[in-house]
């Protein structure tokens, strides 16, 4: 059965201006809608980050989150996602549902058509009057909301993270963090949020990913059932653009309480190169902290004894790569020249046949295995298609395999420093 | 040597045998699927803390921490680090350590035969030496430096020690400092011996593989090891006393808001596993529809700011000891606690909503066939089942024979006040 082993991403022609994906598959047993809205880290930021909120909280037909449970309940555990995400310097809604295939169940019963009823209440006809959000449902929206910015202190990892990207892009719209301010959240209007939902819905990008053992004509038929009474405008594109600002490598350093400190080093990466390079780029992270075989785990952790958990992850779409380690408050130089030490050992060339061969490997069988796990694979289509470089899964692991020891050595030319936060623990 | 097929409703291959050495084998092929998981388990987790030695049996008491060191431990032989050659073969390699088990896992998308090969041999020939075992200090140090900072773990492990008066559940996964600093390669070996037995241990496969090929591998290996007819190996015994030992704790951290976690502990064990397992289907039932999001209840206290969205309820369910916990990030902890309590008085004495109930159960069975999506989950179910002497396809059978009364009579016995417990973390007043 070769059709079971590539899954394309097909186009459909909707006629409108929402762009929509299948994936026919008969892998899964389920089906899966996902829905993608672009919006922008410049402006409206708390107005797009609490729309999860309150759209979670009812629609006319479903009035109440237990309404909205019961039915995803009686429709066999159908999972509904509604979230808000940052993808390079966009601030994109993410939403979607998706449930077992009716074929695998004692009773076949019009699953998916239930499932999508309830799924299009919930996004286009969320609980509102007189133009507004509900009064008291939005000023407790606002109230959990900010709760949630509160508790990123809680996550030591995460709360290092987001400090280092906000320093070393203040003033960017990459440095604005995804769910918002606090302050700006205690001043969003219920009016003024309900018009952003409109002109979010209406006007802004809107991405659609069908996947399951569905025909073109079923996708299309249930494209329609969900989106054809969908008021659009013209595109609204308007993307931000990044400032790019050269770093210093400067430390920032902050104190806690802590029994061990959260080293993270920030590195700004121009990824605007040829597609050899950027391809490139993936397999250097790889080498340099992308899993047990890599120059940090190796030296940092195996050799040094430094840390329990030390890696580099890398943004292709924003152009950042970061290392985090967990150390010892003393050991901050120390493990930050090891680090440095790696990042300059590539540079020179000093990189051993296993370490590219390993890494390589893994890179590959990492997006191998993406065509196995149904929410990846949407989520990988739509990321790539945002970055604007090749989609199919196979051309890019023909890429990764192409990559020569000369374009690493090359792409480091593209990393620079950024900054680097030390969250350091005190008795 | 045949496989035998197990029976299942979701065009699925389970197959299973036991090799002669006595390892348990679990295979569940899936043509179309690149990817590969393989997982050894070992019925020997944290709560095993004390080992019977040798040929007179006398019992060693095992340092805090002994298992996940071991798990750690066994990744490093003579040639160096076993993750270098997965990652030769393009694979990832991986283990965690439990309360009752610990495992061992590779996932590849090629070469299964090279990575099973690799699996059965680290897994299977320990190396323990005096300079290695330092070297992990440093680093399991940092690791639980880090689990100290955690949150959700402290109040969590302080809740056990609410729980429990002398259950090594009690005991933190990675030990302590001091306690790991006492391990030596001989606790170490004599720890190996006693526990990492074929007729203890089980191997599964998932995802994209030939079942007659990897069983000879399989079976070539067990011709090199030695029989083992112990079977599985014997537990701490339950605790004596229902009651928990303290009904409070609390702790103080850096966090945005207080930290609430209610507990309740077992008090009907059984050694019988699939019961084990239907108690905690019953169980977790139970949660889902009195505090489930399509809960009334739930509704109230989203309404009224004791709860948001980082509210969960869960349970867990062991042999010698068991628990059900209700977790949240709360404003007010006290009012919390008293509603929570409130709800499930009101509960029991009113009884399960039969619709609900029947909604539920939908939820389940579409659970179980989503499971099934997943090659990670699926593999983890397998494990989890052998331990509970199952099979995944059984579990349709056991959520099918679920009744309203059975979780009305465990609504009424597990969830008495007599054995609940509390742990807070409180935000630190000299916090930024």
């Amino acid at each position: 059965m070769p059709e079971e082993h590539t899954i394309s991403c097909q186009p459909l022609e909707t006629g409108t201006n929402i762009r929509l994906f299948l994936l026919k598959t008969r892998k899964f047993k389920t089906v899966t809608v996902r829905v993608f809205i672009k919006g922008s880290l410049a402006d409206h930021v708390e107005e797009q980050a609490i729309l999860p909120f309150i759209m979670k909280r009812g629609s006319t037909n479903y009035p109440s989150m237990a309404s909205i449970s019961q039915t995803l309940e009686f429709l066999f555990g159908a999972r509904m996602a509604l979230d808000n995400g940052k993808l390079g310097e966009n601030q994109v809604f993410i939403s979607g549902i998706d449930m077992v295939n009716d074929r695998f169940l004692p009773s076949r019963n019009g699953l998916i058509r239930n499932a999508a009823a309830l799924f299009r209440d919930v996004l286009l006809d969320p609980l509102n009057e007189e133009g507004g959000f509900l009064p008291d449902l939005f000023s407790l929206e606002k109230k959990n909301l900010q709760k949630f910015i509160a508790s990123r202190i809680d996550d030591k990892i995460t709360y290092a993270n987001l400090r280092l990207i906000r320093e070393m892009f203040r003033g960017e719209p990459f440095g604005t963090y995804e769910w918002g301010e606090p302050e700006q959240v205690g001043r969003l209007d219920r009016v003024e949020a309900f018009d952003y939902y409109r002109c979010m819905f209406e006007s802004r990008p809107v991405s659609v990913y069908i996947m399951g053992e569905i025909e073109p004509d079923e996708a299309l038929d249930l494209f329609g059932f969900l989106f054809g009474g969908m008021k659009r405008t013209e595109i609204d594109d308007t993307a931000p653009t990044p400032a790019g600002q050269p770093g210093d490598g400067a430390v920032i350093e902050e104190e806690q309480h802590l029994e061990q400190s959260k080293l993270v080093m920030g590195f700004h990466v121009r990824n605007d190169c040829d597609d050899a390079l950027y391809f490139a780029l993936f397999l250097y992270n790889s080498i340099l902290g992308g899993g047990s075989f890599s120059k940090l785990f190796k030296n940092v952790r195996e050799k040094a004894s430094l840390a329990y958990y030390v890696h580099s992850i890398y943004d292709k779409l924003k152009g950042f790569l970061r290392v985090g380690a967990g150390i010892h408050r003393d050991r901050f130089e120390q493990a930050r020249s090891l680090v440095l030490e790696q990042m300059d050992s590539i540079a020179a060339g000093d990189i051993s046949d296993d370490e590219i061969s390993h890494a390589r490997k893994a890179l590959i069988s990492g997006l191998t295995a993406v065509k196995d796990n149904p929410g990846q694979l949407v989520d990988y289509h739509h990321l790539a298609a945002l970055a604007g470089r090749e989609t199919d899964v196979d051309a890019v692991i023909e890429r990764i395999g192409a990559v020569t020891r000369d374009q690493l050595v090359a792409v480091t030319e593209l990393v620079s420093p950024g900054k680097t936060f030390f969250l350091k623990g005190i008795a | 040597m045949d496989l035998e097929k197990i029976e299942n409703s979701l065009n699925e291959t389970f197959l299973a045998t036991r090799l002669p050495s006595g390892l348990n084998v679990r295979f569940n092929p899936k043509p179309g699927f690149s990817k590969t998981i393989g997982i050894m388990g070992v019925r020997f987790g944290s709560t095993d803390c004390v080992i019977k030695r040798g040929d007179n049996g006398d019992e060693l008491t095992l340092p805090e921490g002994t298992a996940h060191f071991l798990e750690h431990k066994l990744f490093e032989d003579a040639d160096g680090d076993v993750s270098d050659r997965f990652a030769a073969n393009g694979a990832n390699c991986n283990a965690g350590t439990g309360f009752a088990s610990t495992s061992y896992m590779f996932s590849c998308t090629g070469k299964v035969p090279d990575n099973l090969r690799l699996l059965l041999s680290f897994v299977q020939n320990p190396y323990f030496t005096e300079k290695l075992v330092r070297k992990e200090q440093g680093i399991i140090q940092q690791e639980i430096r880090m689990y100290d900072d955690d949150p959700d773990w402290i109040i969590f492990f302080n809740l056990m020690k609410c729980l429990y008066r002398e259950h090594p559940v009690r005991q933190n996964i990675a030990g302590t400092v001091d306690s790991i600093a006492r391990i030596t390669p001989d606790f170490l070996e004599q720890c190996y011996r006693a526990a990492y037995r074929p007729g203890n241990m089980v191997l599964v496969l998932v995802g994209g593989f030939d079942p007659e090929e990897i069983l000879e591998i399989a079976l070539d290996d067990a011709s090199n090891r030695s029989v083992d007819k112990l079977g599985l190996s014997a537990r701490w015994s339950a605790e004596s006393s229902a009651d928990p030992a303290s009904s409070e704790v609390s702790a103080r951290m850096i966090v945005a808001r207080p930290k609430f976690l209610m507990g309740f502990k077992e008090s009907k064990l059984t050694a019988d596993m699939k019961e084990v397992e239907r108690k905690e289907i019953i169980t977790q039932m139970i949660l889902d529809i009195i505090f489930g999001k399509s809960s009334p209840w739930f509704e109230s206290l989203y309404a009224d700011e004791l709860v948001d969205d980082s509210f969960s309820a869960s349970c867990s369910g062991y042999g010698d000891f068991g628990f059900a916990l209700l977790s949240a990030d709360t404003d007010k902890p006290l009012e919390l606690r008293d509603r929570l309590l409130g709800i499930i008085e009101e509960a029991r004495e009113r009884g399960i909503d039969s619709d609900h109930f029947t909604r539920i159960r939908n939820r389940y069975i579409g659970k179980y066939v989503r499971m099934f999506n997943s090659i990670e989950s699926t593999a983890y179910s397998f494990l989890e089942c052998f331990f509970r002497s199952l099979y995944p396809s059984d579990l349709v059978a056991l959520i099918d024979s679920v009744t309203l009364d059975d979780l009305n009579e465990r609504l009424r016995s597990h969830f008495d006040p007599r054995f609940m417990a509390l742990s807070h973390v409180l935000p630190r007043d000299d916090k930024e």
